[in-house]
C-alpha cells in the first residue's frame, strides 16, 4: 500500500480535473477516518476552496452533535495560510496539507499560535499519527482528539510528541511511569484545545489510581481526584462513547464510579455501541432503577429476532432491547404508573412453575366481577400460609393473577410483578436494571431459557462481570457458571 | 529582494488575490493554482506545446463550463502584447479541443488591476481582435490555419476583469460568506 502523499501524488497526475478531486478527496476522507473510525465525515463538492470546506466532521450523538470543518490546502506555509486564518478562524477548522510540505516553516508556526483554536496539519504527519497501532483507551481518545480538538502547528517534527503521546500513554499509565505520562500530558496541553485536554487528563488520571497509583503523584495540571464526579462524567461520556469500540471492561469500571440511571438519561439519545453496552454492564451494580415496563415491538424487516441484547437512551431514557422485547428503565414508579391492560394477565398454573424460585409477599388476582389481593403478613410469604392453587381454583376457571408482589432472598427488597401494565416495580428502594429485567423477562413473557442465559452473558460480559454470582443470585435463580 | 522575485511574489498574490475575489462571487470554484498543481492549469495547443494558465476553475450555475485565469497583477498599461498571445493560446488551446474531437466549451478570463489598449478596449474580446493576435503568433497554431468559425467561438467565450487593490473591500465580508458556508455544508 502505497503512503498517503503518494497516493494524492498519483490522483493529482490524471488527465481529469474531476477525476483527480474525487480521487484527493477519497485518499484523504479515507486517512480522516483511520484517525477516528467513528468520526462522521461528510464530504463537500467542494475542493481546496477559500471558503467552503472540504469536510465536515461530526461526533458525538446528543441532540447538539459538534462539528469541526476541513480544508484541504497544498500547502499550509506562511503567508498563504495568514490570509485563511485570518478569514476562516472564528469556527475553529483544521488546515491540512496534500502535498509535501518542503521547509517547515517557523514562521508558520509563530502565525498558527496567534490562532490557537485552529489546527495546520499535513495529511502525511496525520498518517504517521493514525498507523500508530494502539487500540487502547487513552492513545484512542487521543486519535480522535486530534480531529476534533487539535490545535496549533503539527507538521514534522512539531508533530513528534503527539505520536510519542499515542504509543506509549497507556503502556505508561499501567507501568505507572510517570515522566512518560508527564509527556503526554504536555503534549495534550501543547496541540490539543483545553476542554479535549482536560477530559483525557481526567480519565488518565482515574486510570492512575485504578492502576495503584497515588492521586497525588500523578504528574498532571488539574486538581487530583481519583473518580469522576457526575458533572464530569456528563460532560465527558459523549466523547468517550463516541470513541471506537474500547472492549476493556476495567476501564468502563474504573470511570462509573459516579454513575446513575439519571445520568444516563441527561445523554437524552444515544443509539447503541458497544462502548454504551459496555458503560452500562460495568455498572449494573450502581445503576439503580425503580421500575421497568416491557413492551412487545414489531421488528423491522432486517432485524435479526436472535441478535444479542443492547442498550440505548431514547428521549432521555434508557432501554434494553432484548430481542422483540424493549424494556424502559425509569426512576420514578409515576413513569410507568398510567399504563393498564397492556400485559396478558396469565392464570396461576401458567406461572406456577416459574413462581417456584421467589418468595411470594402478595398476590392479586381478578375474576369476572371480582378482584382478590392478599398479602402476607409474616417473614415466611405466602407460600408458607396459604395455597395458591386452591385460592385461584376457588375463583374459578376465569381467574386471573393481576399482579405477584415477590421478596428478594436475604433482603429487605420487595419488586412488584405487574401483569396487567406490563411493569416490573421496585417496592421501597431502587434496584438494579439487571434483576428487574430477568425478572420481567421470565415472569412477564415467559421468556426461554436461552433467552434468559442470552440476557446473563450479555450482562456480564460472557461471565467477566460478577452479577449473577452472589449468594442471593445463584438462589433465586439457581444459577451458576 | 530582486526586482524579478518582486514581480513573481506580486503576481503570486495576485493571482491568489484574483481566485479569491472569484470564489467569493459564489459563481466559480478555483481549486487549481498554477503554483500548486500547474498540471491542472494547462492545456495543450495545436503546435503540440503545454501552455499554463495562473487559474483553473469552474462555473457553479447551470453551466459547467471550466474556465482559465491569466492574473496580471501589472500597474501599467503594457499588456498589449502579452494579451494577443494569450488570445493566440485561447485560440490554439480551443482548436485543439475540437480537432480532437471534444469541444469542452472552456471559457477564458484576463484579470487585470490595469486597463490596457484604450483605443481598441471595446474590441479586445471581439474574433477580429482574436484573429490578428492569432495572425502576430502563427506558429503556435502548428500546421493548422486559422478558423473565423472557432474564432467567433472563442470570442464567445472570453472574459477581461478588471481589479481593484480596493476590491477587497467590496467583497462580501466574513460574516455573510459564514452564512453562505453554513448554508452549504449545513443546510441552514
Amino acid at each position: 500500500m502505497q503512503n498517503v502523499s503518494s497516493q494524492i501524488q498519483n490522483a493529482l497526475h490524471q488527465a481529469s480535473p474531476e477525476a483527480a478531486i474525487r480521487d484527493v478527496k477519497q485518499v484523504m476522507a479515507r486517512e480522516l477516518q483511520a484517525l477516528d473510525p467513528k468520526t462522521e465525515i461528510k464530504s463537500t463538492d467542494y475542493f481546496n476552496h477559500t471558503f467552503v470546506p472540504d469536510f465536515v466532521l461530526n461526533w458525538g450523538a446528543g441532540s447538539e452533535r459538534p462539528t469541526r470543518d476541513v480544508y484541504l490546502r497544498f500547502n499550509i506555509d506562511a503567508p498563504l495560510i495568514q490570509r485563511d486564518l485570518l478569514s476562516l478562524h472564528e469556527e475553529s477548522p483544521a488546515f491540512i496539507s496534500i502535498a509535501t510540505t518542503g521547509s517547515p516553516g517557523g514562521q508558520t508556526e509563530t502565525i498558527a499560535a496567534e490562532y490557537d483554536n485552529c489546527l495546520l496539519s499535513s495529511a502525511a504527519t496525520l498518517e504517521g499519527i493514525s498507523s500508530e497501532d494502539s487500540r487502547t483507551p487513552v492513545s484512542q481518545m487521543l486519535k480522535s482528539s486530534l480531529l476534533q480538538g487539535g490545535k496549533g502547528y503539527l507538521v514534522g517534527e512539531s508533530a513528534i510528541d503527539v505520536q510519542r503521546a499515542v504509543s506509549h500513554a497507556d503502556s505508561a499509565l499501567t507501568t505507572l511511569d510517570a515522566p512518560e505520562v508527564s509527556a503526554t500530558v504536555r503534549a495534550m496541553n501543547d496541540h490539543f484545545s483545553r476542554g479535549f485536554s482536560a477530559r483525557i487528563e481526567r480519565v488518565m488520571q482515574v486510570l492512575w489510581v485504578s492502576q495503584g497509583g497515588d492521586a497525588t503523584d500523578f504528574p498532571g495540571t488539574l486538581e487530583s481526584r481519583s473518580v469522576l464526579s457526575p458533572d464530569e462524567l456528563i460532560e465527558i461520556l459523549p466523547f468517550l462513547l463516541s470513541l471506537e469500540d474500547i472492549s476493556n471492561i476495567e476501564f468502563w469500571r474504573n470511570l462509573g464510579e459516579n454513575i446513575s440511571l439519571r445520568l444516563l438519561q441527561d445523554l437524552e439519545n444515544w443509539p447503541t455501541s458497544a462502548n454504551l453496552n459496555l458503560l452500562v454492564n460495568a455498572n449494573l451494580d450502581r445503576i439503580k432503577t425503580k421500575g421497568v415496563a416491557l413492551d412487545q415491538v414489531d421488528l423491522n424487516l432486517f432485524d435479526d429476532p436472535d441478535a444479542p441484547p443492547y442498550w440505548d437512551i431514547q428521549e432521555s431514557q434508557l432501554h434494553l432491547r432484548c430481542s422483540e422485547i424493549d424494556l424502559r428503565f425509569v426512576d420514578d414508579r409515576r413513569k410507568t404508573a398510567h399504563r393498564s391492560d397492556i400485559g396478558r394477565t396469565p392464570q396461576w398454573s401458567e406461572i406456577e412453575s416459574r413462581l417456584d424460585q421467589y418468595g411470594i409477599e402478595g398476590i392479586e388476582f381478578a375474576s369476572p366481577g371480582s378482584k382478590t389481593r392478599i398479602k402476607s403478613n409474616t417473614m415466611d410469604g405466602l407460600r408458607e400460609s396459604t395455597d395458591m392453587r386452591a385460592l385461584s381454583d376457588a375463583l374459578g376457571n376465569l381467574a386471573r393473577v393481576i399482579s405477584v408482589e415477590l421478596r428478594l432472598p436475604d433482603s429487605r427488597d420487595n419488586v412488584e410483578i405487574d401483569f396487567d401494565r406490563s411493569a416490573v416495580d421496585a417496592v421501597g428502594a431502587a434496584l438494579s436494571p439487571h434483576l428487574l429485567a430477568h425478572l420481567g423477562l421470565d415472569l412477564l413473557y415467559q421468556a426461554s431459557q436461552k433467552t434468559l442465559e442470552d440476557l446473563r452473558a450479555f450482562m456480564t460480559v460472557s461471565h467477566s462481570l460478577p452479577w449473577w454470582k452472589d449468594k442471593k443470585m445463584k438462589r433465586m435463580w439457581g444459577y451458576s457458571d | 529582494m530582486a526586482a524579478g522575485e518582486q514581480q513573481q511574489e506580486k503576481g503570486r498574490e495576485g493571482a491568489y488575490f484574483a481566485r479569491e475575489w472569484l470564489e467569493s462571487t459564489t459563481r466559480v470554484h478555483v481549486p487549481w493554482v498554477v503554483y500548486e498543481a500547474e498540471q491542472m492549469t494547462t492545456l495543450t495547443l495545436l503546435n503540440g506545446k503545454h501552455e499554463s494558465w495562473d487559474l483553473a476553475g469552474y462555473f457553479t450555475g447551470e453551466k459547467k463550463n471550466q474556465f482559465y485565469a491569466e492574473v496580471k497583477a501589472y500597474s501599467s498599461d503594457n499588456q498589449g502584447p502579452k494579451y494577443r498571445e494569450y488570445l493566440t493560446d485561447c485560440y490554439s488551446a480551443t482548436a485543439k479541443m475540437i480537432k480532437d474531437g471534444i469541444d469542452r466549451e472552456c471559457e477564458f478570463m484576463w484579470i487585470t488591476w490595469h486597463p490596457f489598449s484604450m483605443g481598441a478596449w471595446t474590441k479586445l474580446c471581439d474574433a477580429e481582435t482574436i484573429e490578428e493576435a492569432v495572425k502576430q503568433h502563427s506558429h503556435k497554431l502548428g500546421d493548422d490555419e486559422y478558423d473565423p468559425e472557432i474564432g467567433k467561438k472563442v470570442a464567445d467565450r472570453l472574459w477581461l476583469i478588471v481589479l481593484s487593490e480596493r476590491q477587497e473591500e467590496l467583497m462580501m465580508n466574513r460574516e455573510y460568506l459564514g452564512h453562505i458556508r453554513s448554508y452549504i455544508t449545513r443546510g441552514v
